[in-house]
C-alpha cells in the first residue's frame, strides 16, 4: 500500500520536474532565437543549443551506460539536492540500488524528452511568429572552416538535401556588425531546416528511444519483482496424526512364552524372564516363523515378544504374527519394546523407551496385529 | 548428457534411520518430508539437484520392511552369483513381488536402473545382525555403494557399525544430516566420486559449482541487505490534515503503523534471505526490531501537497513563462527582462505569501494544511542494528542444514567482531555508508561496501 503511495508521489514529483524541464526548454529556444532588433539570430549559438549540447548529452549518457551507471547525471543532481528533498527520499525507498538506477534512468530520459519538446515548441513558435535571420559572426573562423564541421553534423540526414549546409549558405550568412545587414535574404531563413534536423536527430529521436527503453526495462523488472514477491511456497499438508494406539499394560499372566527379537543381553533377558515369570524363553530366533509354529495352540499361553524400541516395527514381523497366530493367540500377544544402557558388558540396565518409540510400537500393535503393548521398567502408557 | 549417465544415488536403509534427512541435507531442500514416524516414505522420490550447469539425483526410498523374506525369494531365483543381478531385475519387475514386497520393489527399482547405493544406518544404536539380510540384498545388486552412519542420538556405536559395514560396502562415512556444514557435504560428494569414478567429472563440477554458489549467495545477500537498509532507514509515513491539532492527533496511529510496517519490511527481507539459501518452509522468531526516539513531526504544507519551497519554485517558473511571452512579443529586444522579472515576482510573492495562501479557501475548501509524519529513523545505530540482525540470520542459515525442522531463533550477530576483521578503508567506507543511511542520503555502492563484511562473516562461520 505504502509502496503504491510512494510510486504515485514519485510520479507526481517527476511530472512536476518534467513540466519545469518543458518550460525551460521552451524558454531556452525563445531566448536563443530572440535575436537582436533586426531579428538576427546567432547561428553558432543556436547550433550550440540544438546540436552540440544534445550531442554531448548523448555522449555522456553513452559513457555512463558503458560504465554501468544508468543514473548518471540525474543521480548527481539528486545527490546535490537540486531535485526536491522529497523526491530523493522517495527514490531511496524504491527497492535496491539497481532498481533505483532503473527508475532514475527512465525518469531522467523523460525529463530530457520534455526539455526537447519545449525546445521544439519554442523553435516552432518563434519560426511562426518571427522573421528570424540566422547569421553567424566570428573573428577567427571562415566559412570554409565551418563547413566540414557542419557537414559532419548533418551526415545523419544526408538524404534531406534542403537541410544540408553549403559554402554558399555559410558565406552569404556571415555577418559583420560594421556592415549593417548585407546578408542575402534567401539564405538567412534557410538555416531553420538544418537546426530542425539537428534537433530531431540529436535530441528528439535518441531521447525518445532511450526513454522507451528505460520505461520498458523498468516495467519488465517491476513485473518480475512483483511476481517474485507474490510467489508463494505451498506447504505440504502435514500427515494425519490420527492414531489408534493399542492398550498398554505392565503385568501379564504367568507362564507365558517369551520370544526375544531384541538380541537382549543375557543378564537383562534373565531378569526380564524372572520378573514376568515366563515359562519359556526363545532367544533371538533367526526364524520367528518356525518358532511360532511350535507354540502349543491348545493351551493358548500368553505370548510375549521383546523388541528393540528404537527399531521401527517392520511389516515382516506383522506378517509372521498374523500368519502363525490365531485370533485368540493374538489377543494374548504382548509386544514389549525395550531399551537399555550398558556401563559395561555385564552391567546393562533397562531404561524407559523414548515416547516416540513407544507410540510407534503401540500404533503397530493396534493396526498391524491387534495385540497389547507391554511396558517394562515402568514405561508410561 | 542423458538422464541415465547423470549421477544417481538411491538412499536406502532400515525405516526411520534418517534417509529423508540425508536427502534434505544433501539436496539443500527443506521441502523433503521428514517425520519421526517410520514408514512415511511410501514411494521412491527423486530429487534432481541442479547447481548451475551440473546436476545429480538423490532418490529417497521407503525403508526395508520384509528383508528376510525378500532375500529368501531371491535365493530361490538365483543359485549362483552370476544370476543375482538377473534375480534382482526379475524381483523389481514381477507383479507378485510388487504385491508381496511393495517397499523392497520400490527401493530396489532405481538401483536396478543404475543408481548407486547410499545405505544409511543409525550409529547411536548397537549393531544388529537383523540388518544383514538387507545388506546382502544390496550386495546382490552389484552397484557402486557407500554406507553412511548417521549418529542420530550419539556416536556411541560408530566403531562397531564401521566394522560390520566395511564387509559389505567399499566406502563407509559418518554423516550427521542435522549438523552437516558445506565441508561435510563436500566430503560426501567426494566420496560419491570415489565409489562411482564414471561420474567423477560431473560430481567435481557439482562441487565446484557449490563453491561458486556460496560466493554468489554472499553477493546476493549483500544486495538484499543494502536494499533492506535503504528501505528501513528512509521509511516514512505521512498523512495530510487540515490543522496542526489534527496532525498531532495522528501521532499514535502513525506510530503504531510505522512500527508494524518497519517490522514487516524486515520480516520480508529475512524471508527473502531464507529463500536465497533455499529455505522455503523455515519458521523463525526474533525479538522486535528496536526503533527508538520520537520520530513524529508535523510540517505545514500549502497547496496541492507542495511545501513553501516547491510552491515558490513552481510559481517562479510560471512567472518566467508568462514574462517570456512578453519577451517574445517585444521580439527579444527586452533581453529576457520579462522572464526574469516574472520569475522573481511570482516566486518571491509566493514565498512570502505562502501562509496567506495556506489560510485562504476556494469555494469553502481550504488550500493549505498540515502534514503529520512519522519516521524516518535518524538514530545512527539503526543501520548497525538492522545489519546485526540480518547477519545473525545469515550466520544461522549458513550453520543450519535443510534436514532440521525446528524453529530458528535469530539472535543478533556480534557485528563488532566482524567489523574488526575488516581492513581500515573497508571499515571507513562502512561507517560512512551507515552514517549516510542514517541521514537518509543515498549510498549508491552500498552492496559493494557491505560485501567485505559479509565475506568476513562467512569466513568466520566456516573457519
Amino acid at each position: 500500500m505504502q509502496e503504491n503511495k510512494d510510486s504515485l508521489a514519485l510520479r507526481a514529483i517527476s511530472v512536476m520536474i518534467a513540466l519545469i524541464a518543458f518550460i525551460l526548454g521552451l524558454l531556452a529556444s525563445v531566448a536563443a532565437l530572440s535575436g537582436d532588433e533586426y531579428g538576427r539570430v546567432n547561428l553558432l549559438l543556436s547550433l550550440f543549443l540544438f546540436a552540440l549540447l544534445p550531442a554531448f548529452g548523448l555522449l555522456a549518457t553513452a559513457v555512463f551506460l558503458s560504465l554501468g551507471r544508468r543514473s548518471g547525471i540525474a543521480a548527481l543532481l539528486v545527490e546535490l539536492r537540486v531535485t526536491p528533498k522529497r523526491f530523493a527520499a522517495l527514490l531511496a525507498r524504491q527497492g535496491g540500488a539497481a532498481q533505483r538506477q532503473r527508475i532514475l534512468f527512465s525518469l531522467s530520459q523523460g525529463w530530457l524528452l520534455s526539455f526537447v519538446a519545449g525546445n521544439l515548441l519554442g523553435f516552432a513558435l518563434m519560426l511562426l511568429a518571427m522573421d528570424i535571420s540566422f547569421v553567424w559572426r566570428s573573428t577567427l573562423l571562415e566559412a570554409s572552416d565551418l563547413l566540414p564541421v557542419l557537414d559532419f553534423v548533418a551526415m545523419p540526414w544526408s538524404f534531406w538535401s534542403a537541410a544540408q549546409p553549403s559554402l554558399e549558405m555559410l558565406s552569404q550568412t556571415q555577418d559583420f556588425r560594421l556592415q549593417g545587414s548585407p546578408n542575402d535574404a534567401n539564405y538567412v531563413g534557410q538555416w531553420w531546416r538544418f537546426l530542425l534536423a539537428a534537433q530531431l536527430c540529436y535530441s528528439l529521436s535518441p531521447r525518445t528511444l532511450l526513454w522507451l527503453i528505460g520505461k520498458n526495462r523498468l516495467a519488465r523488472k517491476t513485473e518480475t519483482l512483483s511476481t517474485d514477491q507474490n510467489r508463494k511456497v505451498s506447504a505440504e499438508n502435514p500427515i494425519s496424526e490420527i492414531d489408534r494406539l493399542a492398550k498398554s499394560v505392565t503385568e501379564i499372566p504367568v507362564d507365558s512364552i517369551l520370544f526375544d527379537l531384541a538380541h537382549t543381553p543375557d543378564s537383562l533377558l534373565s531378569d526380564i524372564g524372572e520378573r514376568l515369570r515366563v515359562a519359556t524363553i526363545h532367544r533371538t530366533p533367526v526364524d520367528l516363523h518356525s518358532q511360532l509354529q511350535r507354540v502349543d495352540n491348545a493351551n493358548s499361553p500368553a505370548l510375549v515378544v521383546l523388541v528393540r524400541s528404537w527399531e521401527p516395527p517392520l511389516a515382516e514381523l506383522a506378517d509372521s504374527l498374523r500368519e502363525e497366530l490365531t485370533a485368540e493367540q493374538q489377543s494374548n500377544l504382548f509386544i514389549a519394546p525395550i531399551d537399555w544402557v550398558s556401563a559395561s558388558q555385564k552391567n546393562e540396565r533397562l531404561v524407559e523407551p523414548q515416547v516416540a518409540h513407544t507410540q510407534e510400537w503401540r500404533r503397530f500393535c493396534a493396526s498391524a496385529v491387534d495385540c497389547t503393548h507391554l511396558s517394562l521398567d515402568g514405561a508410561k502408557p | 548428457m542423458s538422464a541415465l549417465t547423470l549421477p544417481r544415488f538411491a538412499v536406502v536403509g532400515h525405516p526411520n534411520k534418517g534417509k529423508s534427512s540425508i536427502v534434505a541435507a544433501l539436496a539443500q531442500n527443506d521441502s523433503v518430508e521428514i517425520s519421526s514416524r517410520s514408514g512415511t516414505t511410501l514411494q521412491a522420490a527423486a530429487f534432481k539437484i541442479r547447481v548451475d550447469d551440473a546436476s545429480y539425483t538423490l532418490i529417497d526410498t521407503p525403508g526395508f520392511q520384509r528383508p528376510r523374506r525378500a532375500l529368501a525369494w531371491l535365493n530361490q531365483h538365483a543359485s549362483s552369483a552370476d544370476q543375482r543381478r538377473e534375480a534382482i531385475a526379475l524381483f523389481v519387475s514381477s507383479d507378485d513381488c510388487a504385491a508381496q514386497f511393495p517397499d523392497e520393489v520400490a527401493l530396489l527399482k532405481p538401483i536396478s536402473e543404475g543408481a548407486a547405493i547410499l545405505y544409511v544406518v543409525d550409529g547411536s544404536r548397537p549393531y544388529n545382525p537383523d540388518y544383514e539380510a538387507e545388506m546382502e540384498i544390496l550386495r546382490w545388486c552389484g552397484q557402486p555403494s557407500m554406507a553412511l552412519i548417521n549418529p542420530i542420538e550419539s556416536e556411541a556405536h560408530i566403531d562397531t557399525w564401521q566394522q560390520a559395514l566395511s564387509q559389505f560396502f567399499k566406502v563407509v562415512r559418518v554423516f550427521n544430516p542435522m549438523l552437516a556444514d558445506r565441508l561435510r557435504r563436500d566430503e560426501i560428494l567426494e566420496a560419491f566420486a570415489v565409489i562411482a569414478p564414471e561420474w567423477r567429472t560431473q560430481i567435481d563440477l557439482v562441487r565446484a559449482n557449490y563453491t561458486q554458489q556460496d560466493q554468489t549467495r554472499i553477493v546476493d545477500a549483500g544486495k538484499l541487505l543494502a536494499e533492506t537498509l535503504e528501505l528501513l532507514c528512509s521509511y516514512q509515513l505521512n498523512q495530510q490534515t487540515l490543522s496542526k491539532s489534527q496532525a498531532e492527533k495522528l501521532k499514535p496511529v502513525l506510530e503504531a503503523r510505522y512500527f508494524v510496517e518497519m517490522r514487516a519490511i524486515e520480516s520480508a527481507a529475512h524471508r527473502r534471505l531464507k529463500e536465497l539459501f533455499d529455505y522455503r518452509n523455515l519458521d523463525s522468531e526474533i525479538i522486535d526490531l528496536p526503533i527508538e526516539g520520537d520520530l513524529f513531526d508535523t510540517e505545514k504544507w500549502v497547496v496541492w501537497g507542495l511545501n513553501r519551497q516547491q510552491l515558490a519554485l513552481t510559481a517562479a517558473i510560471a512567472g518566467a513563462g508568462t514574462g517570456a511571452a512578453f519577451d517574445v512579443a517585444t521580439g527579444g529586444s527586452s533581453l529576457l527582462i520579462g522572464a526574469t522579472t516574472g520569475a522573481l515576482l511570482a516566486g518571491g510573492g509566493t514565498w512570502f505569501g505562502a501562509d496567506k495562501i495556506a489560510r485562504s479557501k476556494v469555494m469553502g475548501l481550504p488550500l493549505g494544511g498540515f502534514e503529520a509524519r512519522h519516521g524516518p529513523s535518524a538514530n545512527r545505530n539503526f543501520p548497525y542494528v538492522v545489519t546485526g540482525r540480518f547477519l545473525g540470520l545469515l550466520e544461522a542459515l549458513q550453520n543450519r542444514t535443510h534436514a532440521r525442522r525446528d524453529i530458528l531463533t535469530i539472535t543478533d550477530s556480534t557485528l563488532q567482531d566482524k567489523i574488526d576483521t575488516l581492513q581500515s578503508h573497508q571499515r571507513k567506507a562502512l561507517t560512512a555508508a551507515f552514517h549516510r543511511l542514517s541521514s537518509q542520503k543515498v549510498v549508491d555502492d552500498l552492496p559493494n561496501t557491505l560485501r567485505p563484511l559479509l565475506e568476513a562473516m562467512s569466513k568466520m562461520t566456516f573457519k
